[in-house]
């Protein structure tokens, strides 16, 4: 046997994958040819390396664990087959549309649901407890999302008065009326900007979070329905809503109410300094 | 429920004591430790809700590595084809054959089989891990798969969703690249050493 036939099996032979007739023939060449015994030492020598770097690398010890909580789950979730039905059907279609169909897909449901959250703004809800919050989020995400170059760089005061005006305030007349930011006095020194003394307006906080302040004039809603906190000397209450979280509280026979997707501590602490004492 | 215990405990036999050739794997794919921990959980639990389309008897590794694999595509959405695949086998291993003579007729003593396997001494382990995460990636999962797990070429071909001629050919070119880059390291560090 010559050396090129040899080094052509020469892997399967060392993967064990070799076909047993051919076994002794390539060992008895590797035994007597001096050049490929020295490829095999090297290869060895290769893979012995690689192996010993990957076996070195292993599972931190927590993550045992965190995979049994998680099997844990699995057994308290209602026992049936609707997984297997859930993997086949997926599979199937999996090789029906490809990803970049799917992605499409997304975005014209994505709009579509954005269309219809836009809209559902126009309508009344009723008055209850949760209306509040609720649209107060979506004036709120109205407000924001709607103008997605809003930021503190590109809006000028006059031009987010304007559009929140014309765009949102009128339809809300019910719920939330203009609102005066003169009337909002700002304790503790944060750098605060209002952009707009329309309702709903526009604040930024430190971090650059977007918040909009809203006043509800309807005296009548339940807000005291709501989870209640002190904070400082005030009173506020909190709603959740799709992720938001709104604060509300009275002053001065008004009733105001931020949103924003922060934290509900971060939220509370922002509210409280915008409060007058 | 005791059916669902025998489950739980037979999956806790003999899935669990791979995490390690699991993790190590799926740190070489997204090369983060969360990420690899991640996947890892996420590979475990997906095998957990469907331990019962697993064929008893076949090899356990062999299905969670292709869990994995299956898991990490869908979360990265890398196209794992590659940009048209040569066979390559016949051909390279003449030419591999041919270089070794060029190199053993060259002269050059650094360059000489003995030597280069001597140099592989001063590898140190961050050329080994250089070395495996610059493989193009289908190369590098036949690599681990064969070398480290030591799995069979049809269990690979199996989780790799290939012929077993493909998985071959991987192999083939991946070892070349592999022990091409780590003799390059060797080298360098040979010379920083004699340098000294």
């Amino acid at each position: 046997m010559v050396c090129v036939e040899a080094m052509k099996h020469f892997y399967e032979f060392m993967d064990k994958e070799i076909d047993k007739s051919q076994y002794p023939i390539i060992k008895e060449h590797l035994d007597n040819c001096f050049e490929c015994r020295q490829r095999y030492e090297f290869e060895k020598g290769v893979r012995s390396l690689v192996k010993a770097y990957c076996i070195g690398t292993t599972a931190p010890v927590y993550l045992h664990g965190k995979i049994i909580e998680g099997i844990n789950s699995i057994d308290a979730e209602i026992p049936g087959n609707k997984d297997i039905q859930a993997i086949s059907e997926q599979k199937v279609t999996r090789a029906l549309f490809s990803p970049r169909f799917y992605a499409i897909a997304a975005s014209i449901l994505l709009l579509i649901a954005g269309g219809v959250f836009y809209y559902a703004n126009y309508y009344n809800y009723n008055n209850d407890f949760i209306s509040i919050v609720d649209s107060a989020v979506k004036n709120h995400v109205v407000a924001v999302n709607d103008n997605l170059v809003f930021n503190e760089k590109t809006s000028v005061v006059g031009n987010v008065n304007k559009y929140l005006g014309n765009n949102i305030n009128t339809n809300l007349s019910n719920s939330s009326p203009l609102l005066n930011a003169e009337r909002v006095s700002i304790v503790g020194g944060i750098p605060v900007k209002f952009c707009g003394t329309s309702s709903p307006c526009v604040v930024f906080d430190k971090g650059g979070n977007k918040l909009s302040l809203q006043i509800i004039r309807n005296n009548n809603l339940p807000i005291r329905n709501l989870e209640r906190t002190q904070f400082g000397p005030k009173q506020f209450y909190i709603g959740n809503c799709r992720g938001f979280n709104a604060v509300i509280w009275e002053e001065e026979g008004s009733t105001y109410c931020l949103t924003s997707d922060i934290d509900k501590n971060e939220i509370l602490r922002f509210a409280a300094t915008l409060t007058s004492r | 429920m005791r059916e669902e215990n025998n489950r739980r405990k037979e999956f806790e036999d003999i899935a669990m004591e791979h995490i390690d050739s699991l993790y190590s794997m799926a740190i070489r794919l997204v090369f983060n430790k969360e990420e690899a921990e991640d996947l890892v959980q996420e590979t475990y639990l997906k095998a957990y809700r469907f331990f019962d389309t697993f064929q008893k008897g076949t090899n356990i590794k062999a299905w969670l590595f292709k869990i994995l694999r299956n898991t990490f595509i869908n979360k990265y959405r890398k196209a794992v084809n590659l940009p048209g695949e040569i066979f390559y086998e016949d051909v390279e291993s003449v030419n591999s054959n041919l270089s070794y003579k060029q190199e053993s007729d060259s002269g050059e003593l650094t360059d000489t089989l003995e030597s280069k396997y001597n140099e592989l001494g001063n590898l140190m382990e961050d050329d080994v891990k250089r070395a495996i995460d610059s493989l193009p990636i289908e190369y590098k999962e036949a690599i681990l798969l064969s070398d480290v797990e030591e799995l069979s070429y049809s269990d690979i071909a199996e989780i790799t969703n290939v012929p077993i001629g493909t998985v071959k050919s991987r192999l083939n070119r991946g070892r070349k690249l592999l022990q091409k880059s780590l003799w390059e390291y060797a080298k360098d560090r040979g010379f920083i050493k004699r340098g000294k």
